[in-house]
């Protein structure tokens, strides 16, 4: 029989520490023998139950045909032969594995998500430019700018999943990295057309890296950052 | 007696599938803790020569166009072993269609109702039941009496009676408006977790103090709660708001109308921090008025009719059911548990039915998920213990702790049992 030493409730059989202050109970004394069985289960709590993936994936297919179709018929009525039409299908087939795959595999492997919507991304892209000809710019602009984004992506998720940072320094991280993103990208497209010319990324870059700064500063207080957390936590 | 193949749903339990999801559903259990550890074959047969004698439970819920139903549910009711945490939403999945759920754990048998189906008053008449019948076929000699049925009686139509609309009512609306109240801070748990903390403590001397307040147990404990949810905003250092504890009242002894189905209605007796200092014995006095103001057969009447009304005009019975479920769950959104800063469920002094005073221990009562970031609390007493059980979707345990240490200030020796994981 043990009893918590502050709030004096004698605790149930199997009951380790008080459930009113989980002040924990010790008797020196007790010999080692196995503890008996607590009151209640105490398994952990179920979690929101699975749907089937299996069901949702068809049923977005089957939803996604129809527009896709449609526009291919639409094409081939007005202008008789497929044109415009290959960009809305393309696009909807980057849609649908865009959002399968991480429904697919599971939410705990997003660098492989990732991966896989940069890749089909990139697909896509190139399709176009084949299609369009509408020049070079695949090569020279699209593909260091979505590589660019990709890595910063990459970096952010690492960040996040080895909780190097906490869940507000890490919207101050994102801000940031939003902010050199822009500033990146505009110095790429400068230096493909063969200048060097920041134009409108400082404008960005400014109030993203104010908002980072901020949020790293707030996150110095605790009693201001934990008010934040409770208003805003969803 | 004609079995009825279907029923509509009551006046209360016409909410309930409104607002229900996957992550949340009011559901409650009421529990029977045994001396001997439970036999599952012996309580699944209690179980079914039990069920098909509480016709109103043995449904499913079913939509129709423009309300839901109840309607007998195929199939058998399994019993199951207990795990995880209690009063989870109902799924296809796990129960079937069935809307309560049998559980056994060590030596407990606890049964789960979703609120569509009845309240405390109903839920414990089947426990009893159930645990009376399964004492029998154990071999022992355990009479059907003291709020158990004999399951070889056939079902009476009283008991399968939707009581709001057979009871006369007075031709009134009364307002429901109040100020939202007091919630204690904390820290809300993810979905499906219900935080249970169990305190058994002797009746007398609780009586005894209730007593020399000149208040009833349930007056009493309501005042505590207050006190200590009073003390609580005090040191929080937050604007000081309304404080009110919801009391679930049995509409049954007042109409004389033993109906297994929802019959209960709801006080809300409080006090506002705003106008002053409060001590025990003043919210003592507060709450034993508001009671005696309120707690009486016209009272509640104007309160049962006022609800009954609303589903009474036209255009609103002829409205689609989804529109339906739309605007309630709307509306419910935005009350919520917000008038009430925690509930005290009291379904009273339970006698053993005769013949099981040796092989019962005690019963117990559980509220379900509260809507809201809450703490409730249940209560029934047996033999001269007292059960209180506190059901949280918050991680803190201000209300049972601040209480329970309370009681045991007032020297009444207090055992506390829960679900809560031991910290490795």
């Amino acid at each position: 029989m043990a009893y918590c030493v502050h709030c004096g409730v004698r605790l149930g059989e199997g009951e380790k520490a008080c459930p009113l202050c989980h002040t924990v109970s010790v008797d020196p004394a007790e010999k080692k023998v196995p503890s008996p069985e607590r009151a209640y289960p105490t398994h952990t709590p179920e979690q929101l139950l699975v749907r089937s993936k299996r069901y949702f994936l068809t049923l977005f297919a089957i939803l996604l045909v129809l527009p896709a179709l449609l526009c291919i018929v639409i094409d081939l009525l007005i202008g008789g032969s497929i044109s415009w039409s290959v960009y809305a299908f393309s696009a909807l087939i980057l849609m649908y594995v865009t959002i399968a795959v991480p429904i697919w595999i599971d939410k705990k492997k997003p660098y492989f998500a990732l991966v896989t919507g940069y890749v089909c991304l990139m697909l896509y892209l190139i399709m176009v430019e084949n299609v369009s000809q509408s020049g070079s710019w695949f090569f020279p602009i699209v593909l260091p700018c979505m590589t660019l984004g990709t890595l910063m992506c990459l970096l952010l998720v690492r960040l996040y999943r080895h909780q190097v940072l906490g869940k507000f320094t890490m919207a101050g991280a994102c801000t940031g990295a939003v902010g050199i993103l822009c500033l990146l990208i505009e110095l790429l497209i400068s230096v493909s057309f063969g200048s060097i010319a920041l134009l409108w990324s400082p404008y960005v870059f400014a109030p993203c890296l104010f908002v980072a700064l901020l949020i790293f500063f707030i996150n110095g207080n605790r009693a201001i950052r934990e008010e934040i957390r409770r208003r805003v936590h969803f | 007696m004609a079995q009825k193949a279907w029923f509509k749903l009551d006046n209360a339990a016409k909410l309930y599938p409104a607002i229900s999801t996957n992550r949340w559903m009011s559901t409650f259990r009421m529990s029977a803790q045994l001396h001997e550890s439970i036999q599952p074959e012996v309580l699944q047969k209690a179980l079914d020569d039990t069920l098909p004698r509480f016709p109103s439970l043995n449904v499913r819920l079913r939509a129709g166009i423009f309300w839901y139903y109840l309607e007998q549910a195929p199939g058998k009711l399994q019993v199951r072993q207990d795990e995880g945490h209690p009063c989870m939403p109902f799924s296809k999945k796990r129960d079937g269609s069935f809307l309560l759920r049998v559980f056994y754990f060590r030596n407990r048998i606890s049964a789960e109702f979703f609120h569509v189906l009845t309240d405390g008053t109903g839920g414990l008449c089947f426990l009893k039941t159930l645990t009376v019948r399964y004492l029998q076929l154990l071999g022992h000699d355990v009479c059907a009496d003291q709020g158990a049925l004999d399951v070889a009686d056939a079902p009476k139509d009283e008991e399968t009676l939707d009581a709001f609309h057979n009871i006369p009512l007075p031709d009134v609306r009364l307002s429901r408006k109040e100020e939202d109240a007091w919630h204690f801070p904390g820290t809300k748990e993810i979905s499906h977790t219900l935080n249970v903390i169990a305190a058994s403590m002797p009746a007398a001397p609780l009586l005894e103090k209730a007593h020399e307040m000149n208040v009833t147990f349930t007056e009493y404990m309501v005042s505590l709660m207050l006190l200590v949810a009073y003390e609580s905003q005090k040191e929080s250092g937050k604007r000081p708001r309304p404080i009110r504890v919801s009391v679930p009242v049995n509409m049954r002894s007042f109409y004389g109308i033993n109906t297994m189905r929802n019959f209960s209605s709801f006080l809300n007796p409080g006090i506002d921090p705003r106008l002053g200092e409060y001590s025990l014995e003043e919210i003592c006095h507060c709450v034993h008025a508001f009671m005696a103001h309120y707690c009486t057969r016209k009272h509640l009447s104007g309160i049962i009719a006022t609800n009954v009304a609303e589903e009474k005009p036209l255009l609103i019975r002829l409205a689609p059911l989804f529109i339906k479920n739309w605007a309630i769950a709307s509306v419910f959104r935005n009350a919520g548990d917000r008038q009430f800063t925690s509930t005290f469920s009291n379904v009273g002094k339970t006698p053993f039915p005769t013949g099981s005073e040796k092989l019962i221990r005690r019963f117990e009562f559980l509220l379900g998920v509260p809507y809201d970031p809450l703490c409730n609390c249940a209560c029934i007493a047996c033999g001269d213990e007292v059960r209180i059980t506190f059901s949280s979707n918050i991680r803190e345990t201000t209300l049972p702790r601040k209480l329970l240490c309370r009681l045991v200030e007032m020297g009444i020796p207090v055992e506390v049992e829960s679900n809560y994981q031991e910290e490795s």
